[in-house]
């Protein structure tokens, strides 16, 4: 579904991704772990055409999509809930969902997909009229994975959800992932919580300083040593 | 000399019907700046431009200026698209945006105000309709003022809809917070921000239409509008509608009672000292965040 290949991006004259190759397939709950400075959140923006890739390709159901605008990717049906969430905080919660709806195959399904949002995530619904930036960091988390949904996406990335969240946030906001996969979403998520990421993956890649150390099973790279020792602290 | 309590209420509502039109004129300033995040320095030229359109057509044709002001949002919704494409988006992510896009429109103000003095001389012109003031219980009230006023009230409150309503709105106000993030929800932001500065220069262009029936239309009005479009603007808060609305309003009030009570050179003194106070407490403007 989602192929990236041998792709390079820096910044200025800093290279922070070196020959990165990745692929989602359909259905898949994907994971890129590594630690803050590995290129995690860079990989995302590149996939999701925020920043242009200095060499390789990046394929999505089979269109080469690196080097269009963001909002082109969009309309392909990939998807990401960025760092920070990218929530509108000036808008109501119901006007972030809507809004996010925006591409016409997403319009058609407006009223459907919102119904759906509200019952994964009952409190949006409670807050619905409420400003998005008066919303609590859990809350904000959720409206930000509701406003992912609203646009109907074939692959939804997510970068960090679980960021700055209490311990028991972060355990909803894994059963609320768990659940999108049991649903058939397909999941791009980049986490440094690891050790729940690679429990919920089918697959997973560590990546380190710009390049992809390691690749595997989920289960599979939670019984590798030096991960272990390195990423999960056992 | 006391006032009589009919004048006090004949001045506070032209002052209103004034103000009414400076908050149409501001907000076309604001939802400009709103999305582009440039202050359009032009928007009094724009302003000036489309008083002459209403003149002329008035003079030549003999059409009504509250019918011309539909040509006058055209014809400036087209400097408007010509003013994003070539003044404001080559520099969309320069690090002085604001700063260029500042100087770049008082350039073309400069410009626009001097081709209308070669064309059309510095002579005071003005649309005349000639018509008796309308009396509504014990005080009577200019019709120009009235009905200009009521024009710019309805656009105001239509175009609030639009932002508050519409999903074209709430893109606009999402791109405003964050182009980065507006992009993502699949907006194309220089559509949006197109779209917001062609609606501003219209309204400016109405504005002109309105004004041109109160005051006499000059080329200099464009450098004296325009200053007061942003005076309105910073008062009220720079990109907020509510501060539009107040800070046209205030203006309308200073000016109204200034001219009354001080007689018309005090004007420019009264709503600048209305804003160094405002500014001194809030340096934000009235409704400002930024």
């Amino acid at each position: 579904m989602l192929q990236v290949s041998e792709v390079d991006v820096s910044y200025g004259h800093f290279q922070v991704l070196s020959g990165v190759s990745l692929q989602v397939r359909d259905k898949e709950l994907v994971t890129v772990i590594g630690s803050n400075g590995a290129g995690k959140t860079t990989l995302l923006s590149t996939i999701a055409g925020l920043l242009p890739p200095k060499r390789g390709e990046i394929r999505f159901m089979g269109k080469r999509i690196d080097g269009i605008p963001p909002y082109k990717v969009v309309e392909e049906g990939l998807v990401l809930v960025p760092e920070g969430r990218g929530n509108f905080s000036r808008l109501t919660v119901l006007e972030n969902l809507e809004l996010s709806a925006y591409t016409r195959r997403a319009k058609e399904r407006k009223d459907e997909t919102i119904e759906e949002v509200f019952n994964l995530f009952p409190i949006l619904r409670e807050r619905m009229h409420q400003k998005a930036g008066t919303l609590s960091g859990g809350e904000q988390q959720m409206l930000a994975i509701g406003r992912g949904l609203m646009a109907r996406p074939k692959l939804l990335m997510l970068d960090e959800p679980s960021l700055g969240l209490a311990p028991k946030i972060v355990l909803q906001i894994f059963s609320i992932l768990r659940r999108l996969k049991e649903e058939g979403i397909t999941i791009l998520l980049i986490e440094q919580n690891a050790h729940r990421a690679l429990e919920l993956a089918d697959r997973a890649y560590l990546l380190e300083t710009g390049r992809v150390a390691m690749q595997g099973r989920g289960e599979e790279l939670l019984q590798d040593p030096r991960l272990r020792k390195l990423y999960l602290g056992i | 000399m006391i006032p009589s309590a009919d004048t006090i209420l004949q001045l506070i509502v032209q002052a209103l019907l004034l103000g009414s039109i400076y908050v149409l004129m501001a907000v076309g300033l604001n939802v400009i700046y709103g999305v582009v995040k440039a202050i359009n320095w032009a928007h009094g030229a724009f302003v000036m431009l489309g008083a002459y359109a209403a003149y002329w057509l008035y003079e030549l044709y003999g059409i009504s200026p509250y019918a011309s002001a539909v040509f006058s949002a055209i014809a400036l919704a087209a400097i408007g698209a010509f003013t994003h494409e070539l003044l404001m988006k080559p520099f969309f992510g320069m690090r002085y945006f604001r700063a260029i896009t500042l100087v770049v429109t008082y350039g073309l103000a400069i410009l626009l105000i001097n081709i209308t003095r070669y064309m059309w001389t510095d002579v005071l012109r003005g649309v005349n309709l000639g018509v008796p003031p309308a009396t509504i219980g014990a005080i009577s009230i200019s019709r120009p003022f009235l009905y200009g006023g009521l024009v710019a009230i309805a656009l105001s409150i239509l175009f609030y809809l639009m932002l508050k309503r519409t999903q074209i709105g709430r893109a606009a106000r999402a791109v405003s917070e964050s182009r980065k993030h507006a992009m993502l929800v699949g907006i194309n932001p220089n559509v949006m921000s197109r779209f917001m500065v062609i609606s501003g220069a219209a309204m400016a262009g109405v504005t002109g239409s309105l004004i041109s029936t109160i005051f006499a239309v000059t080329p200099e009005m464009g450098s004296v509008l325009g200053i007061k479009a942003i005076t309105i603007v910073i008062l009220g808060g720079l990109g907020s509608y509510a501060g539009a609305l107040i800070g046209g309003l205030m203006i309308g009030f200073a000016e109204a009672s200034g001219t009354y009570f001080l007689g018309a050179r005090y004007q420019p003194l009264l709503y600048f000292l209305t804003l160094l106070i405002v500014l001194s407490i809030k340096p934000t403007g009235i409704a400002g965040e930024e």
